[in-house]
């Protein structure tokens, strides 16, 4: 009952124009965003926030965060149609969707996946309303040692899902940590790797690093190549499924949704890993199995929904527990941060119309999506005509003039410009940059648990251990480093054991 | 070499060599802060865990390109545009040292200008109208709009 007075309250919050207003150009952006190949919700997202500043803070998080569920409707665009997707978490559809496409299907397959994404977006708000305050009541009993354990399995699993090198991921992950200890100690006042460079004394910001790694970095990985992309060329003229349709893609929209939803809490979860899972679950448990990969629905329909309601399930730690589980959270966090509020337990007491206005939003937000992603599916198509010589030009643009507008300080369009070709070379070297912002995001506050967690055992390691949570959280860090390392020492001993046995 | 075999390589290790160096650089220099100690960690405590774990890390990757071998370095531009990359990095940087002295619409219509011809070679004036368009479009949304103080060179503008 009292989380119905709340969801009342939160829709109050955001039936105010201006947050209405936000909302809708979040998502409105977010789809663009998750439409356009070669351009990625987290690199937008750090594009936007020098221009949130001058918006109040619950009417920028209303905005950033349809951005980020909004690209996850738009994403399928792309997968169906070109066969690229417009975002990592809709690789999947690829496989199925564009089958679709090319049978003549583009507009059910358009269809299922808009009312999926619906679907799985609104169970995972009412997951999020449900489950976060007991989650902040709870998490109240967390000092610095759960803390700090929480953050390194964060950073442990999102290496861990990162990429194909779990030891490129953690070196990413260690230089991140690194990063964000440059500038002024917080604690003792002293600075740090600064080399006499004024602009370095409050630190390295995110939003320069954010804007020249998925910004920057990625316009220069794509200016070398020639980008063209065919538009499948078919009639859209029949979006809404079919009763068929409809009853094979019921179960696995129900299935996605949950799927999605937990998934998306755990560290490394979001919209991707509750994408692949659902494919996987869906392609186990068809009596035809043969059809995925062919132009089965289910394959659209389960890993579409579970991308959206990942992207809800993600926003729970960070609202909880002030941790972030992706890239994406943490750049909100960062920008959070930036506003003057702090995301965590007690967030949801001093702060609760940001937390139900958000709450709310999502589910007008949903609703916005519906609408954008099926009658004006026509005008999405045509944005995807729209040639990257044209677009990469406005990306590098507003990076420049976003960076500088930080601080007013030419200084930090060059520390952009500087990460932009670090994430020009990560790329080269297959080094993963998610890795990279997470750590450089969690740094700071790792570095005050650990000395607070060190100041209080004095001195004794022992206390990541007798304490429960703590003790939990980096058994799974380490089993998931084992899990990497085992394998490999394994298989050392069957060669070893076959040529000895020769 | 086999498309397969050549997927199973690795990067070239030089990317993980530099960062071997970078890690050794931060172990070392995070003395200077001081290390503390167990009981009150100092400031270069965390600085020098990341700096050891960068220099651990990125060993083992250089380890395992010796073992698994690495694709040649040309390969990671053998049939790209590289000099595209080349050019916008140069005009960045060009575009950063005389902002402040040309102002921010006219180092802007230069940038863009360069820009807009990088991948595609329309007309003249259609790329200086573009150039001018975007700048100006920019112009208004943030220092009108937002109020930021975009710098104004020579020309007062």
């Amino acid at each position: 009952m009292e989380t119905i007075q709340h969801l009342f309250y939160g829709l109050a919050v955001v039936f105010q124009p201006v947050h209405l207003l936000m909302c809708f150009i979040g998502v409105l952006l977010g789809t663009f965003v998750g439409v356009l190949p070669g351009v990625g919700a987290a690199c937008t997202m750090a594009l936007l926030l020098p221009v949130t500043y001058k918006v109040n803070p619950v009417s920028a998080t209303i905005m950033l965060c349809g951005l980020y569920y909004g690209a996850m409707y738009g994403g399928s665009t792309t997968s169906i149609l070109l066969n690229i997707p417009g975002e990592v978490a809709s690789v999947v559809t690829c496989l199925d969707g564009y089958q679709m496409a090319r049978k003549g299907r583009a507009g059910p397959a358009l269809g299922i996946s808009a009312f999926g994404s619906f679907i799985g977006g609104t169970i995972s708000v009412i997951g999020l309303m449900l489950a976060a305050p007991p989650l902040s009541e709870f998490a109240l009993k967390f000092g610095p040692t759960e803390y700090f354990s929480l953050m390194f399995m964060g950073i442990v699993m999102l290496t861990f899902l990162a990429g194909d090198s779990v030891p490129k991921a953690l070196c990413m992950a260690s230089l991140g940590i690194f990063v964000g200890t440059v500038g002024t100690d917080a604690i003792s006042g002293m600075e740090r790797f600064t080399l006499n460079i004024p602009i370095l004394v409050d630190g390295i910001g995110l939003l320069p690093v954010a804007m020249g790694l998925f910004g920057i970095g990625e316009v220069l990985v794509n200016v070398e190549l020639t980008l063209k992309a065919d538009v499948f060329e078919t009639s859209l003229k029949r979006l809404l499924p079919n009763l068929d349709d409809w009853k094979r893609s019921i179960m696995p929209i129900l299935r996605g949704s949950v799927i999605g939803f937990f998934l998306g809490i755990l560290p490394g979860g979001g919209g991707l890993i509750s994408s692949f899972a659902s494919y996987t679950t869906e392609v186990k448990l068809s009596k035809h199995p043969e059809e995925f990969g062919k132009g089965a629905i289910e394959g659209v329909a389960g890993p579409e929904t579970a991308n959206n309601a990942g992207a809800g399930g993600s926003f729970i730690p960070l609202f909880t527990l002030g941790l972030p589980t992706n890239v994406i959270m943490a750049l909100l966090l960062g920008a959070m941060m930036l506003y003057g509020l702090q995301p965590g337990p007690q967030m949801i007491i001093k702060h609760p119309d940001l937390f139900w206005g958000v709450v709310a939003s999502m589910y007008i937000g949903n609703a916005m999506l519906l609408i954008l992603n099926l009658p004006l599916i026509g005008l999405w198509v045509q944005v995807l005509k729209i040639p990257y010589h044209l677009l990469f030009p406005i990306i590098i643009f507003f990076c420049l003039v976003g960076a500088y507008s930080i601080n007013n300080n030419v200084d930090e369009i060059t520390i952009m410009i500087i990460f932009g070709v670090l994430g020009y070379l990560f790329k080269k070297f297959s080094y993963p940059g998610a890795p990279f912002i997470m750590a450089m995001v969690l740094g700071p506050m790792m570095e005050r648990a650990l000395r607070q967690s060190l100041i209080m055992s004095l001195g004794s390691g022992w206390i990541f251990i007798t304490r429960p949570i703590s003790l939990i959280t980096l058994l799974i860090a380490f089993s998931l480093l084992a899990s990497t390392i085992l394998p490999a020492i394994k298989k050392k001993r069957q060669v070893l054991a076959e040529s000895s046995g020769d | 070499m086999k498309t397969e075999e050549v997927s199973k390589l690795d990067a070239h290790p030089v990317g993980s060599i530099v960062l071997v160096i970078i890690g050794l650089a931060i172990t070392v220099g995070s003395f200077r802060y001081g290390f503390g100690s167990f009981e009150e960690p100092g400031d270069g405590f965390l600085p020098f865990l990341s700096g050891v774990c960068t220099v651990f890390f990125s060993s083992i990757s250089v380890v395992l390109s010796l073992k698994r071998g690495w694709m040649p370095l040309r390969s990671l531009w053998e049939g790209t545009k590289w000099h595209r990359m080349i050019v916008v990095i140069v005009t960045l940087f060009l575009y950063c040292f005389f902002l402040k002295d040309l102002g921010f619409l006219l180092a802007s219509i230069l940038l863009m200008t360069v820009l807009f011809r990088l991948m595609y070679r329309p007309k003249w004036w259609v790329t200086i109208l573009s150039a001018i368009a975007t700048a100006v479009f920019f112009y208004v949304l943030f220092q009108v709009c937002l109020e930021a103080q975009l710098p104004r060179g020579f020309l007062g503008f």
